[in-house]
């Protein structure tokens, strides 16, 4: 079926089609008409023929009449002038008469009209013989010839008479059946016209199916594109009209949108793997932190120099300074050791008694320590330096420089799900403002004096180590009324600890 | 698509032949009417080299058209149109005037019923003189330049008439009327010699000699209705309906057939008719009319056109063509009858 023309009219563009189309059918309309009015005019013209007849029969009446008159006048007065009327009217009607059918026919005009021309000869001769009579004044002749005459004048006027009525008939008749064959072509050209417009309707609605056929399958896959399905293609129209092209472009686009869509897929994923990636980087980064708090409170080379303080103090039997070395360096060994790594609670109770000794020794016994530890919450573990900085705090910013004696006061509980550790003193206790800036967390920048580890530190390092918040909490009860530190710490790893222990 | 294509290709092939068959019905239709209104008649016309003019008393008659008929047809083959002129109810001219158009319009030939009018023989002497032929039919004038004459023997005819009255004479006391009703006017016409005849013939049979009384009446033509008034004065006549009457007239013998059913003479006076009429022969057949007179019109047409054809050609021809008759009757109707219906369906 793909011949050439077919091609060609698939090619056509839509608006070419519909004139084409509309085109054709009043083509073929007119044609039809055309073809109807052919006939008909076809029809009319061969009853012309043969019914209008070459002469009118009152101009051939009037002429006989003349004729006949002139003759009568002439009779009667005898004078030229009629003479000369009579022979004109005759010449006249000799003329008129050459228009008549001469031929022996068996139609009942014709022969009509033959007979009419041979009377009229016969009566032209009778009144020119009459007229000659009358001439050569034969009285009884022109006498005997005018009656003659008279009767053949009177058969004429009669046979014309029924010529012109027999032609009357036939034309009436004639005007009847056109009147009919009108009607009867009303009929057939009404039919012909129905038929040519229902085709016409029939093809227009066709082609119109054809077009908006693939019009509803694109807006059916365009639908179908609508809820996100890439995968469907409009129906391959082979036609190069509009359609076609709008069903090629549509199915491009329905493409090119797969593969944008494919493409941010892509890039989707990407942004999801580099989120992960920087979590990641992030917890490295918080260990990383870590320890390097860790590291700040790590001096080797102190802890070297204090055993080696302690040697020399044994050499010079000095027995208080020896002691008073020994548990510089056992403070710092335990820093140079547990730097890195979590320590039991009986370890950080003991660095915080280390410290305190120290402090004595520096402050001249001027802290009062007091401790009540419950054996069995000794050994669960956690982070390593945690304990020493808050006592370290609790000094520093709470019973130095006050009037009466400070106290310390350490207190380790074993709890149902926790170990709740504190740290009592009865310094200079904290204003609400800064407890209430400490507890939000915020690190205290002008703190300047302290160690090295901050009670942020602490707490942040409690926080990572546990992965929990409200381990911590601070409180006083105003100024000059001391303060507590409480630790609420989980219990954590305490068999590692023991055999830790075990090893010491 | 490849389907409603197909449908599309059906549906034009379908209108396109519509279309034709609707044109094909238009010329045909065109062609009804042309030749209904007669201009396919008035053009196809077909011309003929003669022109002969048959003049008859009266155009209604159906006996002449059937002569009519059969005198084209024969004309026909002899390249010659025939134009029948005759009286009927709208004309007013005579026979002799349609005789002096005749000669006035120059036809070639003349066939003429002879009615026995004033100056109709002078006509005919006049038409010879001018040329034209002159055939006599059914009745003749014998003593003018005619050429010819084409009918029944009077002789003949009047013979058998008698033959025929005689068979069926009724049989009762007195006087038996055989009444005989004429048209023609003349003393030595063909009819005045059928009554003649009639008449010998029933007085020289010599057991009837006595009993049977052969009159005439003479219906003149040109008058109107004059043949149902006279019919009607004979049955209602002091004397009584005759026994026989004898038509020589086709009007004459509807009227007679008609007052004998009026008077309730049916059975007794016996009529003899006048050519085949549907009528007469049904008359016949019921028994309401004794029989009807045939003339053999084809034979007679053809007779007339050959001898006019003959004298036109030859100069002369046959002064006389006998024509056959026959009288028709109760048994022989059928048959007619069939063959009418056999001229018919020709």
């Amino acid at each position: 079926m793909k011949n050439k023309p077919n091609s060609i009219w698939e090619n056509l563009p839509i608006t070419r089609k519909l004139f084409l189309e509309i085109a054709v059918t009043a083509v073929v309309l007119f044609a039809s008409n055309l073809f109807i009015y052919a006939q008909i005019n076809q029809m009319v013209e061969r009853m012309n023929s043969v019914y209008m007849s070459n002469v009118n029969l009152n101009e051939l009446s009037d002429a006989l009449t003349n004729v006949q008159n002139f003759m009568y006048k002439y009779l009667q007065v005898k004078d030229s002038e009629s003479l000369t009327d009579y022979y004109r009217a005759e010449q006249d009607y000799r003329k008129l008469l050459d228009g008549l059918n001469v031929l022996v026919t068996d139609n009942p005009v014709q022969l009509l009209e033959k007979n009419i021309r041979n009377m009229s000869d016969s009566y032209l001769a009778v009144t020119d013989e009459t007229v000659q009579a009358k001439r050569g004044q034969n009285v009884e002749k022109y006498k005997s010839s005018y009656e003659s005459a008279l009767k053949l004048y009177q058969f004429i006027n009669h046979d014309i008479a029924v010529l012109n009525s027999r032609q009357f008939k036939n034309n009436s008749a004639s005007y009847q059946t056109l009147q009919a064959a009108l009607q009867y072509l009303e009929v057939i050209s009404s039919v012909i016209l129905v038929i040519v417009m229902i085709i016409s309707l029939t093809v227009m609605m066709m082609m119109t199916r054809d077009i908006v056929t693939p019009l509803t399958s694109l807006a059916h896959t365009a639908k179908l594109v609508g809820q996100g399905n890439f995968h469907v293609k409009v129906p391959y129209i082979r036609s190069g009209d509009e359609l076609g092209i709008v069903t090629k472009t549509f199915n491009q686009m329905v493409d090119s949108l797969a593969d944008y869509v494919n493409k941010i897929k892509e890039s989707a994923e990407k942004e999801q793997e580099m989120k992960e990636r920087e979590l990641l980087m992030e917890n490295h980064l918080k260990e990383a932190r870590l320890r390097y708090l860790q590291s700040q409170i790590n001096p080797h080379f102190l802890f070297n120099s204090l055993n080696a303080g302690v040697q020399l103090a044994m050499m010079e039997d000095a027995e208080k300074t020896s002691v008073f070395m020994e548990k510089m360096a056992d403070f710092f060994r335990y820093n140079v050791k547990k730097g890195a790594e979590d320590a039991t609670i009986r370890e950080e109770v003991g660095t915080v008694e280390n410290y305190i000794y120290i402090l004595n020794v520096r402050f001249a016994g001027d802290i009062h320590y007091e401790s009540s530890l419950e054996e069995d919450a000794l050994d669960y573990s956690m982070p390593s330096m945690t304990l020493q900085p808050l006592v370290e705090n609790a000094v520093t910013h709470g019973i130095r420089n006050i009037s009466w004696p400070g106290k310390i006061r350490l207190t380790v509980k074993n709890q149902e799900d926790a170990i709740e550790i504190r740290i009592d003193d009865n310094g200079k206790g904290i204003e609400k403002e800064k407890l209430k800036r400490i507890q939000e967390g915020v690190k205290i920048q002008e703190d300047t004096t302290s160690t090295g580890i901050g009670i942020y530190n602490v707490i942040s390092r409690l926080e990572l180590y546990y992965n929990r918040k409200e381990l911590f909490y601070i409180v006083s009860e105003g100024e000059d009324q001391g303060t507590s530190v409480i630790l609420r710490i989980p219990k954590k790893g305490e068999e590692i600890h023991v055999s830790d222990t075990g090893c010491r | 698509m490849q389907n409603g294509k197909k449908g599309l290709l059906f549906l034009m092939l379908a209108g396109l032949s519509g279309i034709v068959f609707l044109t094909l019905l238009t010329s045909s239709f065109y062609g009804y009417v042309l030749k209904k209104i007669g201009v396919e008649h008035a053009e196809n016309t077909v011309t003929y080299r003669y022109h002969y003019v048959m003049i008859i008393d009266n155009l209604d008659s159906q006996f002449w058209n059937d002569v009519y008929q059969s005198v084209k047809e024969e004309a026909a083959q002899y390249d010659a149109f025939v134009e029948l002129k005759g009286k009927n109810q709208s004309s007013e001219y005579s026979t002799l005037d349609f005789m002096d158009m005749s000669i006035a319009a120059k036809v070639d030939g003349i066939l003429l019923e002879f009615t026995g009018e004033q100056m109709l023989e002078e006509r005919i002497n006049e038409a010879a003189r001018n040329g034209i032929p002159v055939v006599t039919i059914l009745n003749d004038a014998p003593n003018t330049e005619r050429k010819s004459y084409v009918g029944i023997n009077s002789y003949q005819l009047g013979q058998e008439y008698g033959n025929q009255i005689l068979k069926i004479l009724p049989n009762h006391e007195g006087i038996t009327r055989v009444m005989m009703l004429l048209h023609d006017n003349s003393i030595d016409s063909n009819q005045a010699q059928i009554f003649n005849q009639i008449n010998n013939r029933m007085v020289t049979t010599k057991e009837n000699a006595d009993r049977i009384k052969v009159e005439e009446i003479r219906i003149p033509s040109g008058r109107a209705f004059e043949s149902e008034e006279i019919v009607r004065n004979l049955f209602q006549n002091a004397q009584g309906p005759p026994d026989v009457i004898v038509c020589m007239d086709e009007v004459d013998t509807e009227a007679v057939y008609q007052a004998v059913i009026d008077y309730n003479r049916v059975g007794k006076t016996q009529v003899i008719g006048y050519y085949k009429s549907k009528a007469a022969l049904e008359a016949v057949e019921k028994g309401t009319m004794a029989m009807t007179l045939c003339i053999d019109t084809s034979q007679m047409g053809k007779y007339s056109v050959q001898a006019l054809t003959e004298s036109i050609k030859d100069g002369r021809t046959n002064s006389f063509y006998s024509v056959d008759l026959q009288f028709v009757t109760q048994e022989q109707v059928p048959e007619y009858k069939r063959q009418e219906r056999k001229a018919h369906e020709k």
